[in-house]
């Protein structure tokens, strides 16, 4: 037997891996469209920073966002319940 | 070249040593009253701690049988040293309480035998770009590698049977990748760790017999995250250890500071009086990853670690098709 939210787990872990994925296509994007001087080196590093940056806020807002929910309509129902 | 006949007797000795060790030093930690409660039990039984110790031995001499058989290289060196450091760490945690903040600092420094031996290459490789140029990005990063891999693996370390459990799969994972990838060199002493934590998960699965404590805990995020480092899959290594890395993130981002968890005061999980765990609605308490799982229904504690152990294959399945990507190049980049 398994937890009943290991599904939902699963769900959220492939979509910030194809996040991740997605992410990689546009720094690879990046890499090929941008002249390769020092200065857009720099600017591509703080791109790419800045895409990891938002993949991991992404990740951690849908997440939190997802748990309050599933809480508040789980553990209410079964509050009124008891 | 992957020697097959080492690849099977090493983690034979590796599995033999620590499943021998392990009842042993059980014993000596009862003897000198090195025990913990078992929270998530309503009888709260008193279980030894520090159990992990039997897989750093078994590990290190299955490394001093692998020097014997000329196995040993320079990464599988630097990766064995960086994990001890780790776990030496871990040990001081176990006997005098490091606390929340000096703990996470002090793993900083399990990097220092990877770059002092230059066991590694500052062109990481990512899906779609085979190979980066972050020189100074790179060696910014690098003194974390083995800090947050050791901390994120102690940290899911909840329930009985999660560690072995939850890196069973990762170096599994980085072995098949280091295969994928051409041989790295990391593909023999990653299986000896997991015949070591298979025979550990005989004592500490559910219900558990010991506990692995912050020294096995340590070493083995330790060695994680210094194979991914030597090995070059640390993408690989971050998409396998996303469950840890979530349970990490996900505490840290909700209590907003480091901290020691004997000091939280809002549980994220509560033991009912059927003996199943519940999460808790307190919105101070951290999310944690135990606590995400149980957001539809309370759950047995076995139930959970069986969850752990799902989670952590699938993320190391998505980490071994990320190591093939990396070896696709997009637009010709």
């Amino acid at each position: 037997m398994v937890a009943k939210a290991t599904g939902d787990i699963i769900i959220i872990m492939f979509l910030s891996w194809l996040m991740l994925i997605g992410v990689s296509i546009v720094m690879a994007l990046l890499l090929q469209e941008l002249p390769k001087s020092i200065l857009l080196s720099i600017i591509r590093v703080f791109i790419g920073i800045a895409l990891i940056g938002l993949w991991l806020l992404t990740w951690f807002k849908l997440v939190s966002f997802y748990f309050w929910r599933k809480i508040k309509r789980n553990y209410m129902k079964r509050s009124k319940i008891l | 070249m992957i020697n097959s006949i080492n690849l099977i007797i090493l983690p034979i000795i590796s599995f033999i040593l620590t499943f021998l060790l392990t009842p042993l030093i059980m014993k000596f930690m009862i003897k000198i009253g090195k025990t913990g409660i078992d929270i998530h039990k309503l009888n709260k039984p008193m279980i030894p701690d520090m159990g992990g110790l039997s897989i750093i031995l078994g590990i290190l001499i299955s490394a001093i049988v692998m020097y014997m058989l000329n196995e040993l290289t320079a990464i599988v060196i630097a990766s064995l040293l960086a994990a001890l450091i780790a776990g030496i760490i871990g040990l001081l945690d176990d006997i005098f309480n490091l606390g929340g903040i000096l703990k996470p600092v002090l793993t900083i420094f399990a990097f220092l035998p990877i770059w002092l031996m230059g066991t590694y290459s500052p062109h990481p490789a990512l899906p779609f770009i085979p190979g980066t140029r972050l020189f100074i990005v790179y060696s910014l990063l690098l003194p974390f590698s083995i800090a947050v891999t050791a901390n994120a693996v102690n940290m899911l370390d909840v329930i009985n049977g999660a560690t072995p459990l939850t890196t069973i799969p990762v170096f599994i994972a980085l072995a098949v990748s280091g295969v994928l990838l051409g041989g790295r060199g990391i593909e023999v002493i990653s299986m000896v760790a997991v015949a070591s934590l298979i025979a550990f998960y005989y004592y500490n699965k559910y219900p558990a017999r010991t506990f692995m404590g912050n020294a096995g805990d340590f070493f083995i995020g330790g060695l994680i995250g210094a194979l991914a480092v030597t090995g070059r899959l640390e993408i690989v290594g971050i998409v396998a250890l996303m469950p840890q890395i979530m349970n990490g993130f996900y505490i840290l981002s909700s209590m907003k500071r480091l901290f020691e968890h004997r000091s939280v005061k809002d549980k994220p999980v509560k033991l009912r009086e059927d003996g199943l765990l519940e999460a808790s609605d307190n919105p101070k308490a951290p999310i944690s990853l135990l606590r995400l799982l149980l957001m539809k229904s309370p759950e047995h504690e076995k139930d959970l670690a069986t969850s752990f152990f799902i989670l952590s294959l699938v993320s190391c399945v998505l980490a071994i098709i990320t190591a093939y990507l990396t070896t696709i190049r997009l637009w010709g980049v």
